[in-house]
């Protein structure tokens, strides 16, 4: 059975639904082989998904707190038209999602029309439940990988292999294959394959497997499960 | 400018002081509300026939507890000292307002977990009190990274455990999901 260490997108893709790889990364870190990570991939991902999140749910909370105030001031029995919901995004441009596409979605769901138009609590309802949606799965994933995934203090930084491969690796990249390479060097671990979307790694896999532990390198968004 | 910059803080004390009575009012009155203290405060508040006076009250503490939250809201994007003081606050606001939005369908667990943030929210009022005396902006920073990492934990406690997923969102998720990927997380 082949082990599996996991590189920090992957981690990331896990954690969030919109990410391209979420479905077939899910099934790398949820198979019952054994998985692995380090302590440089979860600071990373710790960080990294921090950061995702924070900007998320600002966008969302922002947007409920106009939607409000929009009741508030609503003089049309609650309801609003389609374009007064887009306009109150303009505040939110600092975010850079593509609003319209995402107000198009929330709208599509709200199928209560009154002439063209929807009663703002039921607007503000769907948008809480695509953020409680999309947190669940965020924090459901983090708690599932602390649990699930074993994690890998590097012994020792192998130098000889360090200088072969310096210029092909980003420095946190060089890092993290290297503290894969003491895994399967120091672990009673049989083919442990690296996991990772990442092009530096996919595009120098040959020279990456020749010179280290590592028995494969796996491209995860390519990757066909049977 | 020192005074109004006081009297602020002692409206905002006063305003969260009021939120966690009122919550604990409201869960003690709609969890037990035959009890005689219980009857006695709802009769006080209201002169309604008898059989609307739970539902009455309830809504009525729940709709003070609203207003309160969104004063508190509005007066912390007033005076805060750090940006994050305003996002998370509203995280919260946003989260109370979803517990609260059907008043016979109240998951107490959430709002007591709700109340304990409001509480640890105090030490950062005093802590903010203290910022315009001494213009000590360490020493506040350091109380609210305290403050933070108590959010951070409540956040995930929240979303893992007291909420429930509708599965009618699944389909729009996903849409919203592939929106989001396609035009601002995709190259990640």
């Amino acid at each position: 059975m082949e082990s599996y260490f996991f590189d920090t997108n992957v981690i990331i893709s896990y954690y969030f639904l919109w990410e391209p790889q979420h479905e077939n990364v899910k099934r790398f870190i949820e198979s019952n082989n054994p998985k692995y990570y380090s302590q440089t991939v979860k600071g990373e991902s710790e960080k990294k998904s921090s950061e995702i999140q924070k900007n998320f749910s600002d966008f969302i909370n922002l947007l409920l707190n106009e939607l409000r105030k929009s009741k508030k001031t609503s003089k049309n029995y609650e309801l609003m038209n389609k374009s007064s919901f887009k306009s109150l995004l303009t505040n939110f441009k600092k975010f850079d999602f593509n609003e319209n596409q995402i107000i198009d979605l929330i709208w599509e769901k709200s199928n209560e029309y009154y002439e063209n138009k929807i009663n703002i609590d039921k607007i503000i309802n769907n948008v809480q439940e695509v953020k409680n949606y999309f947190l669940q799965i965020f924090y459901k994933s983090k708690t599932y990988c602390n649990e699930k995934l074993i994690i890998h203090t590097m012994e020792k930084r192998d130098e000889e292999l360090e200088k072969n491969i310096r210029n092909l690796l980003h420095e946190l990249d060089l890092t993290i294959f290297l503290e894969a390479h003491d895994l399967a060097l120091n672990k009673p671990i049989k083919n442990l394959c690296f996991v990772s979307a990442n092009k530096g790694f996919i595009d120098n896999s040959e020279v990456l497997i020749d010179n280290s532990k590592v028995y494969k390198i796996i491209n995860s968004g390519k990757f066909i499960f049977n | 400018m020192m005074s109004s910059v006081g009297t602020q803080e002692i409206r905002e004390s006063n305003l969260l002081n009021n939120l966690i009575n009122d919550s604990n009012k409201f869960s003690n009155f709609f969890q037990k509300p035959s009890t005689e203290d219980n009857l006695d405060t709802a009769s006080s508040f209201t002169i309604l026939d008898k059989k609307y006076q739970a539902l009455d009250y309830n809504e009525f503490l729940v709709q003070r507890m609203l207003m309160n939250s969104e004063s508190l809201l509005n007066d912390i994007e007033k005076n805060h000292v750090l940006e994050d003081e305003v996002s998370n606050y509203l995280e919260i606001h946003n989260i109370l307002n979803y517990i609260l939005k059907d008043v016979n369908n109240v998951n107490f667990k959430a709002l007591n977990l709700v109340d304990n943030i409001l509480e640890d929210l105090k030490d950062v009022l005093i802590a903010q009190k203290e910022y315009f005396k001494d213009n000590n902006l360490e020493n506040f920073k350091n109380i609210y990274a305290n403050f933070e990492s108590k959010f951070l934990d409540f956040q995930e406690n929240y979303y893992t455990n007291y909420v429930g997923i509708d599965p009618d969102y699944k389909k729009t998720c996903v849409k919203v999901a592939n929106v989001l990927k396609d035009t601002y997380f995709g190259d990640m």
